[in-house]
């Protein structure tokens, strides 16, 4: 998981990605962030996200990327 | 039966009455029933083509929630990852060809009901064939709103987002819906069942109270600010030729507001009824004018369309191989992120203008769109800089307030394709409006020759005002929760207020027919 905080930090440094656990329906993050999230965890983790995971509820922390990222392995 | 109409007014006034009355069992079949009356008087030739849309829906979702069981299954006798992996591969083919058929279906009856007339027009300039004159097809009512509606219900089940529905008859239920039917918003099926609780829903006088309440703001929005804004823009519009400057902006902007008041009320009027039967509609508008970007007035505009192009359009396209395949074989890694940001929009905003209607209107309506979204995503990063460079505080009212002019100024524009007849027109309009100023138009009597008097001129402003004020306090808290909180003599001054301002100022036209609703048409 860290390393997909890390990632995320890289990404957005002016997010607090401990703090934040409701990223997407607090509107700090959008569908563009999203698709661009998408695009590098696919990257690093060597993973396909498919439509099933393509919903807010996967977005709203990294916990809750982590546990897509998991499931996805 | 129009929104707007007393017979809306009555025929509601009964559902709701026979929906509370009736046991508590009987509250689906008067829905369903309702439902049905409701459509066959927008006109029974419709009900086949709604009809096919309904059960080609419902036994798509079915067959492939079968095929996922079945998946399930034999993934549990699978013990090597190979064979899982195959099992899986057979079922998504299977699931997707069910799909693709149900697809073809429904899509293609919104294709041929709806854009037969375009195509035919285009290929007749194009090779100078020559097609029956008076050619028309019908156009089922509602039918963009409830295709929407069954291609999410088929696409969730799809990428198992929720099992199918056992009851044809729950499914008919929400996909008829009197409320959303014709106009929106765009229900989604897990949302709406949700609320249907097998018990029955009680009766409960203060929601009831509270929709009767927002079924009247939104006839004091459609009758007395759209339906007048609507005389003034129309005399103008349908002699844009004739004007430059700003009178042709002042036309433009009305008509932005004429178009929130019309498409919001009528929201709110469907949405006070559905809160009276209990079931909450999904919102569809959140103060869009007060937008600072125009992807933020996207996420406050017609909600129930963006969110449906965003799930159904923009993250699959995101995520299709072709993306995909871009991304891997760039070399430049900003190139790549922004193709596979920019395409998905490109993409969504083509389909966007044209759901609302075949023309080229909303054809540039939405290529305009879309190059402004394109825009802001490449130059996020140097707006950032620059305005780092130039200290801009986002705080500052100031800046907050120029944001929200820039926006509403770059909708406007918007407009001009929305609302012209014909894409020649719409450009004339602009050439004109940029033009010329011919202030004498707006600054003496003229002013009021277009259809508005003076006195009605005032009193259009005057309401603008109005709903520019409940806007500014809906922003910052809930205007029906606070009168709740009132005594009930005030409570009932207001009401008495709103329907005499709806009887007495409402643009009724000659023989009671106010126009109808411009969403009502797409």
């Amino acid at each position: 998981m860290n390393e997909l905080k890390a990632l995320l930090e890289e990404m957005y440094p002016n997010i607090d990605f401990d703090k934040e656990k409701n990223l997407y329906d607090d509107g700090i993050i959008d569908s563009v962030h999203v698709v661009t999230i998408i695009a590098r965890i696919e990257e690093a983790f060597d993973i396909a996200v498919t439509m099933e995971y393509i919903q807010p509820s996967y977005f709203q922390s990294v916990d809750t990327m982590w546990e897509m990222v998991e499931e996805l392995m | 039966m129009s929104y707007q109409s007393f017979t809306f007014l009555l025929f509601s006034a009964v559902v709701v009455f026979l929906y509370y009355v009736l046991p508590r069992k009987f509250q689906k079949y008067v829905l369903l029933t309702a439902n049905v009356f409701f459509y066959v008087c927008g006109g029974i030739k419709y009900i086949p083509f709604l009809a096919a849309t309904l059960i080609s829906s419902f036994f798509t979702g079915k067959s492939i929630s079968r095929i996922y069981e079945k998946e399930k299954l034999l993934l549990s006798e699978c013990s090597v990852p190979s064979d899982k992996k195959q099992v899986r591969a057979e079922c998504k083919l299977k699931a997707k060809k069910k799909l693709t058929v149900s697809f073809v279906v429904i899509i293609g009856l919104l294709a041929v009901c709806k854009y037969t007339g375009f195509m035919l027009e285009n290929i007749t300039g194009l090779f100078r064939i020559q097609f029956p004159e008076n050619f028309s097809m019908i156009v089922p009512l509602g039918i963009s709103f409830y295709t929407f509606m069954a291609i999410s219900y088929v696409l969730d089940i799809y990428w198992k987002r929720y099992p199918a529905e056992n009851s044809f008859f729950s499914y008919a239920l929400f996909l008829t819906y009197f409320p959303h039917i014709v106009q929106g918003p765009i229900g989604r099926y897990n949302r709406f069942k949700g609320q249907l609780v097998p018990e029955g829903i009680a009766f409960d006088a203060v929601r009831v109270s509270q929709g009767a309440q927002l079924l009247l703001w939104g006839l004091f929005k459609k009758l007395v600010i759209a339906d007048r804004l609507n005389i003034f823009v129309s005399d103008i519009y349908a002699h844009h030729g004739e004007y430059k400057g700003v009178i042709l902006a002042l036309a433009t902007v009305l008509y932005s507001v004429q178009i929130y008041a019309d498409f919001s009320g009528c929201i709110d009027i469907v949405s006070g009824v559905s809160e009276a039967l209990g079931i909450k509609l999904d919102r569809n508008f959140n103060h869009p004018y007060f937008s600072k970007t125009i992807p933020e007035f996207w996420r406050r505009w017609h909600i129930s369309l963006g969110e449906w192009f965003k799930d159904y359009i923009y993250y699959p396209v995101s995520v299709s191989k072709m993306v995909k395949k871009v991304k891997k074989n760039s070399t430049n890694q900003r190139f790549a992120e922004l193709f596979s940001a920019c395409l998905p929009i490109f993409v969504v905003w083509m389909i966007t203008g044209i759901w609302h209607g075949a023309s080229w209107n909303y054809v540039v309506w939405g290529l305009y769109y879309a190059a402004i979204m394109i825009v802001s995503v490449i130059f996020e990063p140097t707006g950032v800089k620059l305005k780092t460079r130039l200290g801009i505080n986002d705080e500052l009212y100031s800046w907050k307030l120029f944001q929200m002019t820039r926006t509403f100024v770059i909708c406007c524009i918007g407009r001009v394709f929305f609302r012209a007849d014909g894409l020649k027109a719409a450009l004339i309009i602009l050439k004109n409006m940029f033009t010329g100023i011919q202030m004498e138009n707006i600054a003496s009597d003229d002013l009021f020759t277009h259809g508005l008097d003076y006195k009605n001129f005032v009193f259009a402003l005057v309401s603008i005002a109005v709903l520019w004020l409940v806007d500014i306090l809906q922003e910052r808290m809930s205007i029906r929760q606070e009168l709740q909180r009132q005594g009930i003599v005030f409570r009932w001054l207001v009401l008495f207020a709103g329907i005499f301002a709806v009887i007495v100022f409402g643009i009724y036209g000659p023989g009671y027919d106010a126009s109808s609703f411009i969403y009502e048409q797409f």
